[in-house]
């Protein structure tokens, strides 16, 4: 890296990123919120999943205000449904902001940004998920009629492959993404705090356990090289049944790793959002505000 | 290399408990090995519907033929709520179908309760007991549920089906109530033993910890129901299936259960070498630890023995010793067919008959000739009618061999080997498959037809009116299959639309003998040059009477001579064209030459040839036809001569009539 770079790396890493301001927020994403109502951070709370073939509202007991998310699957989009009469519906007109999570593609491109439109005449301020292959390709892609983006950065990476380092957050994958940026919305920033194991036999991915981490494991595995472990013994962990010679990799975050992140970052914002609230238990969350 | 289709032969797709009913249809695993299997619960899967439907029918005429109607409608009129009679307790519904429910449940239940304690005869007492179980199931009540299930009398027309519904409701209560280890024992019984719903036994068995599951292999009363157990395991498509047998080996290598589940891992590993996108090492992998495991069960089982034979010559590509000399012989013709270069039919013909000899009554009897025949296709001359008739006889049972085009010396060729002294086995196979059977009438029709298709009329009509009287029905007469002996148009063939009419074959025939012979002594008519071309034209693909010029029209293939009597129709229309002075007249013709302009395109570009279904589809379809139609059009010269002449006919009256024609759009 020669001297000019350098330079201009450090320039990025000073003016971009996190700042002063920066708050911190959560997500929640299960169908009956749980949330303390004690609990002191803004909460985004999805409300309504909708795809093709069902809707499904949250049930949700929290009382302090909160940023309804609606969670859309592309293929809804491919369907005759009527999208903006199941948001209004749901979610009062009153409402500060509504946060709108789909990972579009051209084809529902169109489709999705003329609901968002709508969504923008009734809706005070509406913002909208925004995924890394969605910054580099916006070409193709577009940009989402919305006030502002979420910058979703996790789950980066080829979830079946036996060779991805880290599903849920590899930054050397996530960098890729970030090369030549620039995007016209102002962004926030989105940051995982959950961990999985992905179940590998015949180096294909047979199933998924969620919110397994490395302290996890017992001495019915052997661990390989990184975060990956070999089950030694036929039996049942963690209510799924694993077998002699399945391989085992643990996609988990730390906060070292989530610090890199927000370094990283290419751009300003002023929130970050955490995915998600159920997770929170595994991390302190001083130190969370402190990143 | 050998045949690695000796498994299955298809693809499949779906719940993973189904491959196994679908595959074992065809493979050349002998009934023998696998001779218990008619109680595999997983039939029943496939066939769940019909086989419960059958059972309760059965069981119903049975406890019916006991019962006066009287005492069934007095039982119905107990119930003093229509809606609840109707659904629940109108003996049809009740019997025919599972019981749907309206109302108030809590209601219905107190119903049913009266119903059932005070209910006397049998059939109606546990059907109420079974009916109380949905109604505390849909009610969550799942710990009355299981005390009322308890208290009832097991001796209550035991053998009847009913118990079955009422145990799985037992199982699934039990579970509810997070006593898993007694509900998995239970659903294991419901996958094993129940003819009606074993598949809830599969869909419902769980177990969650070690601890479980070292629980319910304690409460295993022998080594089956463990085995059973393993079995439940393995066929989650999540699990690892050869894991599981090799446990079930270990507690019982002789266990049916172990046979299906070796064969079902075998036609996976079929597929994975077959379809499978896993990576080669991967591939490498799973059929090695496979082989591992066959090679240590071989000695103990003929299936076992023949599948390691046979995924050994897969591996090595040479052909493999095993113990079974039957299944040895089996091995050896399967390696034999598939590595067979030159056709040689009399050596493949005595090998044939011998491993048929050994395999007489089997599904591998079948599968061994249709292997044959699949092989043979790729033997024989292409296009010659050994080939045609080796695919036939691979596919006879979705296809007539008359549904296919045939030419008059392919007709010529078949009865030539329908008579041939001394056949092979195999000449005999093809010829005596009997979808080829070939009649009289038809070889007469199909000689009218090749006849006409050479213009060669006089002769059509000699063998057309060998062909029984057509009557004016247009059910006999319509009728492309099987029964097709006779031919006639219900349109014109001399007019150039659809003109509704009623030409039979010797009637068409007729017409252009004569339109023939004076086109021989008046050459330049117009008028009878035009009759003639329509003729031409209408007996094609593409006419309205197809029917006396072509033997077969498909809907998904253009068949056969399609071409010639359309370039033959061209000839005379320019003829007619010629010799005409009317606008009207002159914008008819032009308009069928830009058809024929068309048609042309299309087979010069061979548009028909490669997706005629889809390609005839989008050309009537307007919204299609910048993308389809145009660039057919642009490619012809002579269309666009014939577009651009016909523009000097505007005033005319057809001209008029055809220009709101959507077809006529395409021709702008």
């Amino acid at each position: 890296m020669n001297i000019l770079n350098k330079l201009l790396l450090v320039f990025i890493l000073f003016f971009a990123g996190c700042n002063d301001d920066t708050t911190i927020a959560f997500y929640s994403w299960k169908t009956k919120c749980k949330i303390k109502n004690d609990f002191k951070y803004p909460m985004y709370i999805k409300v309504l999943d909708i795809s093709k073939s069902s809707t499904i509202k949250t049930s949700c007991k929290y009382k302090k205000p909160y940023t309804p998310v609606v969670y859309i699957d592309n293929n809804a989009f491919k369907s005759n449904k009527n999208i903006s009469k199941i948001v209004l519906n749901t979610i009062p007109k009153n409402t500060k902001e509504v946060q709108f999570d789909c990972d579009w593609t051209p084809s529902t491109q169109k489709k999705y940004f003329k609901f968002l439109k709508t969504m923008k005449s009734n809706y005070k301020y509406i913002s909208a998920t925004i995924r890394l292959h969605q910054i580099k390709y916006k070409k193709t892609t577009g940009i989402p009629p919305v006030h502002s983006g979420v910058l979703m950065f996790y789950n980066m990476s080829d979830f079946k492959s036996f060779d991805t380092r880290n599903y849920v957050l590899d930054i050397k994958e996530g960098q890729k993404y970030l090369t030549k940026f620039s995007y016209p919305m102002k962004l926030d920033l989105a940051l995982p705090l959950y961990s999985m194991a992905s179940v590998f036999r015949y180096n294909k991915l047979v199933k998924v356990i969620d919110d397994i981490k490395a302290k996890d494991i017992n001495k019915n595995f052997l661990k390989l090289k990184a975060n990956k472990y070999e089950v030694l013994k036929t039996h049942y962990f963690k209510t799924n049944l694993l077998y002699k010679g399945d391989i085992i990799r643990i996609d988990e975050v730390t906060v070292a790793m989530l610090k890199k992140s927000i370094d990283i970052m290419p751009f300003d914002f002023d929130k970050i959002i955490y995915f998600r609230y159920s997770n929170l238990k595994d991390w302190d969350i001083k130190e969370l505000e402190k990143l | 290399m050998l045949n690695s289709y000796i498994l299955a032969c298809g693809g499949s797709s779906g719940a993973e408990i189904s491959i196994y009913k679908i595959q074992i249809d065809k493979n050349f695993i002998d009934e023998a090995l696998l001779k218990e299997d008619i109680k595999n619960p997983m039939y029943y899967y496939s066939n769940i519907k019909s086989r419960t439907y059958i059972n309760r029918k059965e069981y119903f005429l049975k406890i019916k033929s006991t019962l006066e109607d009287k005492e069934l409608d007095k039982i119905l009129n107990n119930f003093k709520d229509k809606n609840i009679q109707s659904s629940f307790f109108k003996y049809r519904d009740v019997i025919y179908k599972t019981p749907s429910y309206h109302g108030n449940l809590n209601n219905n239940l107190k119903i049913l309760k009266d119903s059932y304690e005070n209910e006397m005869i049998a059939f109606f007492k546990l059907r109420y007991a079974h009916m109380m179980c949905s109604v505390y199931h849909n009610l969550h009540r799942y710990k009355d549920e299981i005390k009322f299930i308890d208290s009832l009398d097991r001796n209550l027309l035991k053998n009847s089906i009913v118990w079955e519904w009422i145990d799985s409701f037992y199982a699934g209560a039990l579970r509810h109530e997070k006593q898993y280890v007694k509900a998995a024992y239970l659903f294991s019984k419901v996958f094993s033993t129940h003819i009606s719903d074993s598949y809830v036994g599969y869909y419902d068995f769980l177990i969650k910890t070690d601890e479980q599951w070292n629980e319910l292999l304690k409460m295993a009363q022998n080594d089956e129901e463990k085995i059973v157990f393993h079995f439940l395991r393995s066929i989650n498509p999540k699990n690892n299936k050869l894991e599981e047998l090799k446990l079930m080996t270990s507690i019982n290598k002789d266990s049916i259960w172990v046979k299906r589940l070796l064969f079902t891992i075998s036609q996976n590993i079929q597929e994975i070498i077959n379809y499978n996108d896993t990576k080669e090492e991967s591939k490498n992998k799973i059929i090695n630890d496979f082989m591992q495991y066959l090679s240590e069960y071989k000695s103990t089982n003929e299936l076992g023995d023949f599948l390691y034979g046979y995924f050994m010559q897969l591996q090595t590509k040479k052909l493999s010793t095993i113990e079974s000399v039957k299944y040895q012989k089996l091995l050896d013709y399967l390696y034999y067919i598939s590595n067979i270069k030159k056709l040689n039919e009399k050596e493949i013909s005595t090998k044939l008959q011998n491993i048929l000899e050994v395999f007489k009554t089997s599904n591998i009897n079948k599968n061994l000739k249709l292997i044959t025949m699949d092989k043979l296709s790729t033997l024989y001359e292409e296009y010659s009618l050994k080939q045609e008739l080796a695919y036939f006889y691979r596919d006879h049972y979705q296809y007539d061999f008359r549904m296919r085009y045939i030419n008059i010396d392919d007709m010529n060729n078949l009865l030539k080997l329908k008579n041939k002294p001394n056949k092979t086995y195999i000449e005999n196979l093809l010829i005596t498959s009997p979808a080829v059977k070939i009649e009289k009438d038809y070889i007469v029709l199909i000689k009218s037809i090749d006849h006409t298709q050479k213009f060669e009329f006089k002769k059509a009509l000699a063998f057309a009116k060998q062909l029984p009287d057509v009557k004016q029905n247009f059910s006999d007469v319509y009728d492309w299959g099987k029964k097709n002996r006779k031919r006639a148009s219900r349109e014109n063939p001399f007019k150039i639309d659809y003109h509704r009419g009623f030409y039979t074959q010797i009637e068409f025939l007729n017409t252009m003998i004569k339109l023939k012979e004076v086109l021989k002594v008046k050459p330049n008519s117009a008028t009878d040059n035009f009759l003639y071309a329509n003729g031409l034209y209408n007996m094609s693909f593409y006419g309205n009477s197809s029917m006396l010029g072509i033997m077969y029209k498909s809907s998904t293939a253009i068949i056969g001579n399609y071409i010639q009597s359309i370039l033959e129709a061209k000839k005379y229309y320019n003829n007619a064209l010629k010799n005409t002075n009317d606008d009207e007249f002159k914008a008819k013709i032009l308009y069928q030459l830009m058809k024929i302009d068309l048609i042309e395109t299309m087979d010069e570009i061979g548009a028909y040839k490669e997706d005629s279904y889809n390609y005839r589809s989008k050309y009537y379809d307007y919204i299609n036809y910048k993308k389809f139609v145009k660039p057919l059009i642009e490619h012809s010269t002579s269309y666009q001569q014939h577009y651009y002449d016909l523009q000097e006919y505007k005033k005319t009256k057809y001209y008029n009539s055809i220009k709101q024609c959507v077809s006529f759009e395409y021709f702008k």
